[in-house]
This record gives structure tokens, sequence and C-alpha cells, in this order.
């Protein structure tokens, strides 16, 4: 297929067709809302089902519906909308059904401002509903980052009958680039679930829930399910890693639109004789702490860069084990340019 | 201990540097170099082409014929057409042109930012420039500046009866864009308004004729107005060649074919119009104007070729 120029939102809605997805429950927020407005219009070519909620809590929980029959389905959303979305997300992975959830993440907290930003960190990847469970979070850097990440997304939910989130900054949402897709996959062709609720003909009902009150089955289910988190870590983790050596001046953490923007600084940098590298996390969820260390190990200095106040280095903190971590980043919808970044870069080389 | 008391408390301590509430309320003036220009975080437009001669050189060579001149032309579009870059470079032209005598364009040149629709890359982000080359913007200010609401200014009426100078209207994307039009369309002197499609083939939706056709419908029923022209803006980006250029006129001749609707541009990236060594496309190949395109909504890690100063 020929390449095509797309918002990254709009490559969003394409690839989860791509990847057989044909049910999207939803509530538009900026600057996500191109995600709905894109399948309203195509769904209807490919049969697929779009549904506006009446709320964020309704969406979670129509996915969580869908989900039951074993089907593909995702929402997106922005912030404060994947805030009302958290209880349902727990309930989903107590449940073991498979979901996707888009966040397209604004300036925040609070109502905040529709500029991008990366203040769901936490919330993402610690955060993201009540109780011991834990969700994959794939961050793209770029609109065919998007598009391949979505497909990955649905192939892992499925793998782990698990929600997994894409999350990306109101830029990855916003901006156009050239993106080229994956041939159709049928939505016939995947592989039955027996544990789904497909109408009880021939069969015992199944039965779907996350209400166990035996302290021992709940535990018991605890356990299950830290074991299939153990099992995410040892073989979901992916990262890039940029212009590294075997002796960095600086070693750079960012992800998403930071990890651009740092990209240009560095090349800007090599020109100067000044060695810096990017490790540039793609799964925040689980983090690739032992390909951190590695790299960790060839650097003089640290700096995780964020559009948030300093949530990532915490990870970059638990690779580290025990130096020093620099850290420099913006907030409220702003965005440094590289050469805000560049010096950055350069005053903790210097220093 | 009582709390109230407790005049050690964050909360005393941090209130007094709380956010103004009011600060929505705060006056910025349309045209003038905006406050928040420091905030200009997705187009680095302020270093584009604020002081470069070449490109003025560029600029300063225009020439309208038939319906471009009319004194008010819009663009719309499907989403991600190309209309704000477009109207944001048309624009910018006339500023220029205008500033020279007996160049055949009179000013005022006024820009309307009508995009109710989008919330990033908006034509009011290239404020800064735009003013610069003499452009009166007319755009949301204060912090609606930066708001995804449906905000159509007051003055906008006005403007739209005037009988001076150039109007252009930057209006959002898809009949859900054009809908803001449906509004105003009484106020529209038909005879010297020229609305435009901008069509990039590149884009889903309008890839075909069919979808093309369908898009121009949907818009003109949203607007309650009627197209007089076509602007080719087929592109892929940094990935497009003078090939690109010239397969996406073709594709919108055949548009024009089947609507009857004239084109009356091409727009391409400076790189792609022939210098005597790129081999790139030339003014000749064109039975319109050609509109050298400089991108202004660019992704912050962009650094540009061209630069003020």
């Amino acid at each position: 297929m020929a390449r095509i120029l797309m918002k990254g939102n709009e490559a969003i809605g394409e690839a989860a067709i791509r990847a057989g997805c044909r049910f999207f429950f939803g509530y538009p927020i900026t600057p996500q809302s191109e995600v709905p407005e894109y399948l309203a219009k195509r769904f209807p070519e490919v049969g697929g089902v779009f549904t506006q909620a009446e709320s964020e809590v309704a969406a979670v929980n129509m996915i969580y519906g869908a989900a039951c029959t074993g089907t593909r389905v995702f929402t997106s959303s922005s912030s404060p909308g994947i805030s009302l979305m958290s209880e349902g997300v727990s309930y989903i992975a107590a449940t073991e059904v498979a979901v996707v959830i888009v966040n397209i993440v604004r300036c925040s907290p609070g109502l905040g401002g529709i500029l991008p930003s990366q203040g769901d960190y936490w919330q993402a990847t610690r955060g993201m509903g009540h109780g011991d469970f834990r969700i994959l979070v794939l961050a793209p850097a770029s609109v065919q980052e998007a598009a391949n990440l979505i497909g990955l997304a649905f192939d892992l939910a499925d793998k782990y009958t698990n929600p997994v989130m894409v999350i990306g900054d109101g830029i990855i949402g916003q901006m156009m680039e050239p993106v080229e897709f994956p041939e159709m996959t049928d939505p016939k062709s995947f592989k039955e679930k027996p544990w789904a609720l497909t109408g009880a003909k021939g069969r015992e009902p199944n039965i779907l829930t996350s209400l166990f009150l035996d302290p021992d089955v709940l535990e018991a289910m605890n356990q299950r399910l830290l074991k299939k988190y153990r099992q995410m870590e040892a073989t979901e983790k992916r990262w890039e890693e940029y212009n590294i050596s075997d002796h960095m001046d600086l070693l750079v953490f960012a992800y998403g639109t930071m990890s651009r923007i740092s990209k240009t600084a560095i090349d800007e940098l090599k020109q100067e004789g000044i060695k810096v590298g990017l490790f540039r996390p793609i799964t925040l969820y689980p983090y690739a702490y032992e390909a951190a260390s590695a790299l960790i190990e060839k650097a003089d200095k640290l700096i995780s860069v964020e559009l948030s106040t300093g949530q990532m280095i915490d990870d970059v903190r638990l690779a580290s084990k025990g130096r020093e971590v620099a850290f420099f980043g913006r907030q409220g919808g702003i965005v440094p340019t590289p050469e805000e970044v560049k010096s950055e870069f350069l005053k903790l080389v210097k220093s | 201990m009582n709390l109230n008391e407790d005049k050690n408390s964050v909360d005393d301590e941090s209130r007094d540097s709380r956010p103004d509430p009011r600060s929505n309320q705060k006056e910025v003036h349309p045209g003038q170099p905006l406050g928040v220009a420091k905030y200009h975080i997705y187009t680095h437009a302020r270093h584009a082409l604020g002081g470069h001669e070449s490109v003025k050189a560029i600029y300063q060579k225009l020439e309208l014929l038939g319906p471009l001149q009319k004194r008010i032309l819009g663009f719309l579009g499907n989403f991600g057409s190309g209309k704000t870059e477009v109207a944001v470079n048309f624009a910018m032209q006339l500023g220029l042109a205008a500033n020279i005598e007996n160049n055949g364009v009179e000013g005022p040149i006024r820009i309307i930012d009508l995009d109710i629709i989008n919330p990033y890359f908006r034509s009011r982000e290239a404020a800064e420039p735009l003013t610069e080359a003499g452009v009166e913007v007319v755009m949301p200010t204060g912090d609606k500046f930066w708001a995804d609401l449906p905000i159509i200014l007051p003055e906008v009426k006005g403007l739209i009866k005037r009988t001076d100078g150039k109007l252009i209207l930057d209006v959002g994307g898809d009949d859900l864009g054009a809908r803001v039009l449906s509004h105003l369309n009484q106020d529209f002197p038909l005879e010297n308004t020229t609305l435009m499609m901008v069509v990039n083939a590149n884009r889903p939706f309008t890839s075909d004729l069919a979808g093309a056709r369908k898009v121009l419908s949907e818009l003109e029923d949203a607007a309650g107005l009627k197209f007089g022209g076509l602007v080719s803006n087929t592109h892929l980006m940094d990935e497009t060649s003078p090939d690109e250029i010239r397969r996406g006129y073709e594709f919108t001749k055949k548009v024009s074919a089947e609507t009857g609707l004239p084109v009356l541009m091409v727009t391409a990236e400076p790189r792609l119009i022939d210098n005597g060594t790129n081999s790139g496309i030339r003014t000749e190949e064109f039975d319109c104007l050609l509109l050298p395109l400089y991108r202004f909504m660019l992704p912050p890690w962009r650094r540009d070729s061209i630069r003020s100063g």
C-alpha cells in the first residue's frame, strides 16, 4: 500500500481497523477527538461499530462488555477522560479480558489545557486504577510508530488477556506524517476464545467477573495476575538506542515527542564532538531496566527529559542503581525547542 | 492544635502564588505582536520568513488573475488538506506584495482564523510573522488563543462587508469546520468572493475522484456557499518530489473537469521549484498560480532551513 499523509489520531483509527478491530466506544475530548471522528466515517465502510458513549465511564464499561465476547475492541481518550475510565480498567484487568486504550495526553492536573504533555506517566505505569494490577504501556514517537504499536497492542492484549495502553502526548495525536499500513486482518481469522461470552448454545455458560469474596480465591487470583506481569517483564520490553558509544559524555532518557527533540539536539552536539546517547523506552511498562543499566555504565552523566515535572526519572533511577540523574522538563503544554534542550545538555556535560 | 491558627501551613504560603482565575480576561489586541508569542511551540515561523531576502523576492512576484482578483478569498477542505499552510502563505505573499507600490495588490490584507475545530496547527500560530509582513490577523485572543472553542469574533461580519483590501479566510476542516460559514453566508458579497477547495490526493477520503467530489458537496452544503475554484496541494511532507506535485496537479485537473471548477493554484515547497540546478517544477507547467509554500506548522523537533537575521 502507498504511503499516505495522516494525523496520528487518524492513523490510530486506521491501524485498529487493519488489526481486525471492529468496535470502538468512546467520548470526544481534545486532543484525541480525531480518533472517534475518523472511525465514525471509516467504520461503516468495513462493517464496524462506533458508538459515542454518554461519558468515559460508560465507554470503558462498553469496551469491558465487548471484550467479554472475545472480540477486538478499543477506546481512546485524553487525560481527564482516562481518569474517569480508571475504575473500569481495574475491572477489565481483574476479569482478564483484552482491550486497547489510547491516551493522547493533554496538560493537567485538573481540567488543565489542551496542549501536549507527558504528565500521565505515573498514572499509566503505576496507577491506572485500584488494586494490584498492571497494564502494558506502549509509547510511540511518530505517526508510523503509533500505527505499528496499535497493531502490536491488540496482539499483546490478546496474548495476555490484559488491557494495553498506547500513550502519546498531544503532538503525536495531532501532527501529520506519511504512514503505511499493513494489510487488513480478517476479524474472523482469530482463534476461538473458549472463555468468551458467545451465547451458551450446547455448552455450560461462561461466567466472567472480577468479584471474588473468598480470600483464598482472591489471593490466588492476585498471584495469577502477578505471574502474568512477570512474564510481560521477561518478554515484552522494547526500547530504542540512539547514538550510543562506548564512552558517552551524557545519556539522555526520553520518550515520545521529547525523544525526537532530544535527537535533534544530540545530532547537533555530535557535530561539535560531544557524545550524547539516547535511551528511548517504547514500553513504559515493562521498563527495560537491564538494557538501560548496560548503557548507563558507558555514560558520564544521566538526564531524564520530559513534558512533566519528573515522572519517568523514577524508572531511570531504578535502572541507574543509585547514580545521580539530572532532570529537565517543561509543563503546561510548553514544548522546549531543540536549542533549549541542547543548552541543558551542554550545561550538564560541562558542569 | 487548631489548624486554622497555624500560619505556617503549606496552604497559607502557596495560595498567594496561585494563578489568577481571571487571567483569561486579559486584553490582547489582534494584529499586534502577541504577548503569547513566547509560547509559539508548534511553529518556528518566527524564523521562517521575517527578513529573508530570497523568500521576499519570490513573494513579490505575485500576479493575481481571474477569480483570485476577488476581495474575499476563502480556503476550505477536508481535515489536513493543508488549508492553513496555504492560507498563511498566500496571505504572507499578499502582505509583502501590498507593501510595494503599483504592484497591483492593495492593502490592507487581513486573514481571519475561522478554524473552530482544530486544537493545534492553526493559522493564529503564525500570527507573529504574518503581522511582520503587514497582514492583520483576526483571531481569538487572551487565553482563548489556545482554546478549541467554536469562537466567531464579533468583528468578522463587519470585515466581510468591507470593500477595501483583501480578506483571506482560513476555515476549519471538513463539513464540521465549514459549518462556520453557514452562520455568515448571508453577509458575503458573492460577486466579490472566491471560495477554494484545497485538495491533497494523499489524504484519506480525497484520494480518488469520487471521494473528492463527495467532500466538495459536503463542504458546499455545510457552508451554504458554492466553490469558485480548486487548489492543488498534493504532497507527502518531506517526502514530496516534483513528480508528486505534477501527479497532484493532474488529479486536481480531473476534479476540475468533473466539477467545472478551475484550478486556481498549485502549491510546492521552494526546494521543489526549478532553480536551474534541481530539475524542479516550472511555472509554465501549470495553467494557474504556482504558490511557493513554506511550512509554518512544524513539529517542535524540526529546525528550519530558513532563518531571519
